[in-house]
């Protein structure tokens, strides 16, 4: 196995943090994923350290060889650091079962950082595909351009009737996940985000937090995506997704214009000055007050209240004032509290 | 303080107003229990759930808080002696996980398997792609039923102008379909 432990630089925003591509100034990115077993293995969920292993090198070989793969490096998870799988994690090539695990795994990620494949997460595989903005329909073709190209190395499993069989049959038969990233703080704002998500739960859609199941909703990002993945075509899964989402970018557009009209103007705009004004200032800040300030700023910069702040000043802060990207810049371990001086560090920096 | 128009005892902490025409014609205060029994306000909880909570709540699992459990479950989960001859995984083990062990647990545990894929999905049967096809390959056979369906309901519906388009798409899938076979 070509197995490199050579991480993506540090400071390249990978392909969800670009802020282009359509309506990308709510819908910050999409993400396409399989689900893939391998036939004759058991599943990841129910395998031996030493059938994980075996299967780890095996699909990483494949991978290698894999036309569409060729110039991926492929990390094997374990040889990594703790800090270093976290940094994997906040920029979302692997997921936090993936980062914390015990067993033998691995993840294949390409060099802009648009396409990671997880070896040994819950299923064999789960390759994932990112586009900045909304882009379901492309994301959808180069993932299944991926598949297919897997296919020829692999033999995955699969059934007439069930389709691509999945460790957990909540994503058996497309083993298709579509997600897309907005950014709603005009819905939340205006409380009408929990009436937002039942909108989207109606249609079977989830709508989670920043790093999807599990996760809360952290300075106003939310994920829309299927649930259901059998019984109906990919078609069919894309055009749910992007119907719902074209609905809350319309929402949300709708909601951020009342925001800035009337009354509610001046509130908003002081919301976004302060928040500045936080960020621009602040010795401490934890996580979360970055987060919540962040979101009036990208608010602020897309609406034409803060013109001269550019989205990729605030989506480098994204990346780099989340924990274990804290840590890898400064080259040491910090707790909570030494976290927080460095993060307003690093905010102010950015900002002044 | 205004008290609640129903139970007369509580607070009220909800304006109702019905409006005809732009302007009110009845208004009442009520407390936020109250409102809620009405189903005018929604509850605080939210009730999102994801289907693997769902799965979670149909299988038994461990998650389960006391509300749940009286939702009451599919408890007739196959035989849990039945033992999967490619991983050993058991029936009942499965229930505990919510995970199968094997791509040939799928067979050996369909009849259980069945009812949980209609409550998740609401479908039991792949439509999508199959290996070696591309999407829009599949698509085709599924996409002319479905074109169809649409067809009538538009025409039932007297949508005329929807159903002309429909019937030109279903004109062009049958075109492509043909230029195929040749």
């Amino acid at each position: 196995m070509s197995a490199s432990n050579e991480l993506p630089s540090d400071f390249q925003l990978g392909e969800w943090l670009k802020g282009s591509g359509p309506e990308s100034d709510i819908a910050i990115c999409t993400r396409v994923r399989f689900a893939r077993n391998v036939q004759g293995y058991r599943f990841s969920t129910n395998m031996t350290m030493e059938e994980a292993k075996e299967l780890n090198s095996y699909v990483g070989e494949q991978i290698s060889a894999c036309s569409e793969c060729e110039d991926f490096k492929i990390v094997d998870l374990p040889e990594l650091g703790e800090l270093e799988r976290n940094v994997l994690m906040e920029r979302h090539l692997i997921s936090r079962e993936h980062a914390n695990a015990e067993k033998s795994r691995s993840v294949a990620v390409d060099e802009g950082e648009s396409v990671s494949i997880m070896i040994n997460e819950e299923d064999h595989l789960r390759a994932q595909v990112f586009r900045s903005g909304f882009m379901v329909e492309e994301a959808y073709q180069k993932a299944e351009t991926i598949d297919e190209a897997l296919l020829v190395q692999l033999p995955l499993a699969f059934s007439e009737e069930f389709g691509f069989l999945t460790s957990c049959p909540t994503n058996v038969g497309t083993g298709l996940r579509v997600s897309v990233m907005l950014h709603l703080p005009g819905l939340v704002w205006a409380e009408e985000m929990e009436k937002a998500s039942l909108t989207a739960q109606k249609i079977h859609l989830a709508v989670r937090g920043l790093f999807g199941e599990g996760s809360r909703a952290i300075g106003d990002f939310y994920q829309v995506s299927n649930q259901v993945t059998l019984g109906r075509s990919e078609d069919h899964i894309l055009g749910d997704v992007a119907s719902a989402v074209e609905r809350m970018v319309n929402w949300e557009r709708e909601v951020r214009s009342a925001l800035l009209r009337g009354e509610s103007e001046l509130r908003t705009i002081d919301r976004v000055h302060r928040a500045l004004g936080t960020l621009k200032s602040a010795h401490i800040l934890s996580s979360e007050e970055c987060l919540t300030c962040l979101s009036a700023l990208r608010f602020g910069s897309e609406q034409g209240i803060l013109p001269d702040l550019s989205v990729r000043d605030l989506n480098t802060i994204l990346l780099l004032s989340q924990p274990a990207h804290l840590q890898r810049v400064a080259k040491e371990r910090l707790d909570a509290g030494a976290r927080d001086l460095r993060r307003a560090r690093l905010v102010r920096e950015i900002l002044n | 303080m205004q008290k609640c128009s129903a139970c007369k005892k509580a607070v009220a902490t909800v304006h109702v107003m019905d409006l005809q025409e732009g302007s009110v014609v009845s208004s009442h205060y009520l407390c936020e229990s109250c409102a809620e029994s009405k189903g005018i306000v929604h509850q605080k909880q939210s009730t999102i759930q994801f289907s693997t909570e769902i799965l979670e709540n149909l299988l038994g699992g461990l998650k389960d808080s006391p509300e749940e459990k009286k939702k009451g479950k599919v408890s007739n989960l196959a035989d849990s002696d039945t033992v999967c001859p490619a991983c050993r995984m058991t029936a009942a083990e499965f229930k505990v996980r919510g995970r199968l062990g094997c791509p040939r647990c799928y067979e050996v545990f369909r009849s259980a398997i069945l009812p949980l894929l209609e409550r998740v999905h609401d479908a039991s049967t792949h439509r999508g792609r199959f290996p070696g096809r591309t999407a829009r390959e599949a698509k085709v056979p599924t996409n002319m039923a479905e074109l169809r369906r649409k067809l009538n309901n538009a025409i039932e519906a007297e949508r005329f102008e929807e159903a002309a388009q429909i019937r030109d798409q279903l004109r062009q899938v049958e075109a492509e379909k043909t230029g195929e076979q040749d």
